[in-house]
């Protein structure tokens, strides 16, 4: 508590002194030897005591730096260091604000509304953010509160609230406008009068109503709270999403081995778009299954559960809404196929001379950003990511099984019996448990890891780009990875272009099955 | 560590999804046939993987039947559900048959499954060797799986007593659920003048597209429905039927595709039952009791040993060890 200034100042190299409403309050963005960046507060007793009194209110602060040592003390003046939580936080640049992507724009304000929120929540009014007095993060895009101003116990006028808010209307419209902010008074005028607004170019929904909430204190449209302003927010954060597509192509074929008499693979997909309000909600259902038994038993078994697994996710859909099968989309995907199953042991108890048979059954599960996975059997669901082939599921199959117990196939390699006789499927007997309905693989790549939950509920991320591909496996047992990933780059674009590729690949093979694919590209 | 028969175990799924309004209509499952077991625990098979105990299987009873169920075959009384698919590729249908000698004390394990492994400690047991006695800490290979048996300190005396209890409970005929070898709570009392059907929840004809042709509802049933996923599994939607006909109480499956079995035998027609009788719902085994017969018992009937079935799927490798038979745990499939 006694270290003296000069001891601190000779830990830190100081960068930039940062811009102080009050004069007796300093505060200073320093460096230390490992290229940590702090910050340095300097102020009275008194402003010491309300700044506790904030961090100790308990709420997040996320774009308030974290005070970790408390500096020299006088009579009437405190220091506080305080940690940035990156090291890329710099004083405020607005050439870099304005060439921000407009939807980490209106993240960061969100963020920094956050916090506010919190602050006035704490029973405290900032007296006004100026942007000299933020940090900006360039790589994350995050906004810090650099300095703190004498904290003011909140009174609630409208005054009050507009001095903490403004900086809301003046950040949006430099990186809408990509020009300088005209001040308040200009842009209330420009607000009220639409071909102005039309040649200034504030045309983006939900920017005038944020700046108009923002301006002025004053009139029916001023924001009155925090609240209000970060619905403003969301609203114009809503406008600027733009959902993933899919877009589709898929084909299945009886095959040219003289001894398949019929197709008994079947694949399906269900897509949901929906608008509620301005918010999107891409939604989609992929199957591929591979009918087992008899020559009518294996097709039926197929397109029965590609039919009912279609609307199970359908119901899903309806019953809980876009938000759970975003959440989970592992999970739902599960219990499409446990639904699946169930209905295909209802038809093998009820009709049991028409069907004797069972299917695979690989099914994938796409809400928004997110995407699950089910799978039974040896088809196979794979992810096409930056050229790099990741298989998501894993075969079941007896060779699989060898494999576990570290027995060996007697020798034949890829062509012995073993890898075309499956251990598990859907079946028209037995209902499958839980236990035996697989989400995604353990075995993933590097780079590429999944979390248990993640792997049996919850999924993974979606990324523009990606193309998944479902087979049956007399397209991968015929087109092998390395073959595909050729295919790919050729057919980017266009999903049933590379769906036809595989399928011609596979006959060209004579391939011994019938063969499916389903590729999806996430754009 | 997982409790013994999932109990109180759901799967985190059945908390997010709605799965009665995914399938488009709903399924019973009563909350009683996952009571607590009744019957007091008299002995643990504790599953263990790289030494870690990672599941535990109770017995209930002092005969009992260990492996795992495979439909052309009758039910095990203590089947183990929570292996992975190649530890219960190696496993028999049944595998061993585990006894307790009151008057020794002793339980004992018998091989009844002759392609299939099986260690104590180190030593192989196969089913021309006689009983092994197995003692407090045993550790057993059964195929490629570890477990350690635990008996408890509870004499057997206890277990009968509760077991009567529970029979003598019953007002008339009645059938009662059978898990790890002992009565475990769950019953149904049956009717003179309406026929028992035994089967799970299942939608109403058309209430799917293309099933106008399914049968109705049944007025009276015991929908098992609630029991737990592995044990359902193998029990048909309408799986048998329990009628007095010519004053004999009879079981008669219903189902095609699924087995019902009385004293582990498997049947194609009706069957006369008599007080005391086993049967057998796919994996699921159930004791009937009827105080108004007059050979009626609260006894037990000592196991009936199946012929050693030579069962077999795959080649199990010849010079199989103990330590070689652990196959690669860590690239574990599931949860």
């Amino acid at each position: 508590m006694s270290s003296p200034l000069d001891s601190l100042k000779q830990k830190y190299r100081q960068l930039s002194e940062i811009e102080y409403s009050s004069t007796d309050s300093t505060s200073e963005l320093v460096e230390d030897a490992d290229g940590h960046r702090y910050l340095v507060w300097r102020g009275p007793t008194s402003w010491q005591q309300r700044v506790d009194a904030l961090f100790d209110s308990g709420g997040t602060l996320n774009a308030l730096p974290r005070p970790v040592q408390r500096g020299p003390k006088t009579d009437d003046e405190v220091t506080i260091v305080l940690r940035c939580p990156n090291r890329h936080f710099e004083p405020f640049d607005v050439w870099k604000w304005r060439n921000l992507d407009s939807i980490c724009c209106v993240r960061a304000l969100q963020g920094l509304a956050k916090t506010l929120h919190e602050i006035h929540d704490a029973g405290w009014a900032l007296d006004g953010i100026k942007r000299s007095q933020l940090l900006y993060s360039p790589p994350t895009g995050e906004l810090l509160i650099a300095s703190l101003p004498t904290l003011a116990p909140l009174d609630g006028e409208p005054e009050t609230i507009w001095r903490d808010i403004h900086i809301f209307a003046e950040l949006a419209y430099q990186n809408f406008l990509e020009h300088d902010y005209p001040g308040g008074h200009q842009l209330v005028s420009l607000l009220q009068d639409r071909s102005a607004m039309a040649d200034t170019g504030i045309t983006s929904p939900g920017l005038p109503q944020l700046l108009a909430g923002c301006v002025t204190p004053y009139g029916d449209l001023a924001y009155r709270d925090v609240d209000a302003l970060r619905e403003g927010l969301a609203n114009l954060h809503i406008e600027l999403l733009r959902p993933l597509a899919y877009q589709v192509g898929s084909r299945s074929t009886l095959g040219n081995h003289i001894f398949r008499q019929n197709n008994q693979d079947s694949c399906g997909h269900v897509v949901v778009d929906t608008s509620r309000g301005s918010r999107k909600m891409r939604l989609g259902f992929f199957c591929v299954a591979d009918g087992i038994g008899g020559i009518d038993d294996g097709e039926r078994a197929s397109s029965l559960a590609v039919e009912t697994a279609c609307s199970a996710f359908l119901r899903a859909w309806n019953h809980h809404g876009g938000q759970p099968l975003h959440a989970h989309p592992t999970a739902f995907a599960r219990a499409v196929a446990r639904v699946t199953s169930q209905r295909l042991a209802l038809e093998g108890c009820f009709a049991p001379k028409q069907n004797r048979g069972g299917t695979t059954f690989t099914g994938l599960l796409l809400a928004g950003d997110r995407a699950g996975i089910c799978h039974v059997g040896d088809s196979r669901a794979m992810l096409i990511r930056d050229s790099r082939p990741i298989l998501l599921t894993r075969d079941h199959t007896l060779a699989s099984i060898y494999e576990r117990l570290g027995e060996s196939t007697s020798g034949n390699g890829k062509n012995d019996a073993s890898h075309r006789t499956i251990a598990r499927f859907l079946s028209t007997g037995t209902e499958l448990d839980w236990r035996r309905i697989d989400g995604i693989t353990k075995s993933l790549p590097e780079g590429f890891d999944l979390d248990v939950d993640q792997r049996t509920l919850g999924g993974f991320q979606l990324k523009r780009g990606d193309i998944l591909v479902l087979t049956s496996d007399g397209a991968h047992g015929e087109v092998d990875e390395r073959e595909l990933m050729r295919m790919v780059p050729l057919h980017r674009d266009e999903p049933q272009k590379l769906c036809d590729a595989i399928i011609d690949r596979s006959l060209e093979k004579v391939g011994r099955d019938n063969a499916t694919a389903l590729v999806i590209a996430v754009r | 560590m997982k409790t013994g028969q999932n109990e109180g175990c759901l799967n985190p799924i059945e908390s997010l999804v709605d799965l009665d309004a995914m399938r488009g209509w709903e399924e019973y499952r009563d909350p009683a046939l996952q009571a607590p077991h009744r019957s007091p625990e008299l002995a643990e098979l504790v599953q263990l993987q790289h030494g870690d105990p990672v599941a535990r299987y109770s017995i209930r009873g002092t005969d009992v039947l260990l492996g795992r169920f495979q439909s052309q075959y009758a039910p095990v009384d203590v089947h183990f559900h929570q292996l992975q698919d190649h530890q219960t590729y190696r496993l028999g249908a049944p595998h061993a048959h585990l006894r307790y000698e009151d008057e020794e004390g002793d339980w004992l394990l018998d091989v009844v499954s002759p392609r299939a492994h099986t260690f104590i400690a180190q030593r192989s047991l196969t089913h021309l060797q006689p009983a092994a006695v197995l003692s407090d800490g045993d550790l057993i290979t059964l195929g490629v799986t570890k477990f350690r048996f635990r008996p408890h300190d509870i004499s057997n005396s206890r277990r009968l007593k509760s077991q009567k209890a529970q029979l003598s409970g019953a007002d008339g005929p009645t059938l009662f659920l059978k898990r790890s070898g002992g009565i475990c709570g769950p019953h149904c009392q049956l009717d003179k003048d309406q026929p028992l059907v035994l089967g799970r929840s299942f939608p109403a004809p058309g209430q799917l597209p293309n099933t106008d042709h399914w049968p109705p509802r049944d007025l009276v049933w015991w929908d098992l429905s609630g029991l737990y996923d592995f044990e359902r599994r193998f029990i048909a939607f309408r799986h048998a039927v329990i009628t007095l006909y010519k004053d004999r109480w009879t079981v008669a499956p219903l189902s095609a595709r699924q087995r019902t079995f009385v004293n582990r035998i498997a049947i194609s027609g009706r069957v006369a039952l008599q007080s005391g009788d086993e049967i057998g719902l796919g994996s699921v085994l159930f004791r009937f009791y009827d105080p108004d017969d007059a050979d009626a018992t609260e006894e037990e009937r000592p196991q009936h040993v199946p012929a050693v079935v030579d069962w077999s799927e795959g080649h199990p490798p010849s010079n199989i060890t103990p330590s070689d038979a652990t196959p690669d745990e860590s690239t574990t499939e599931n949860e």
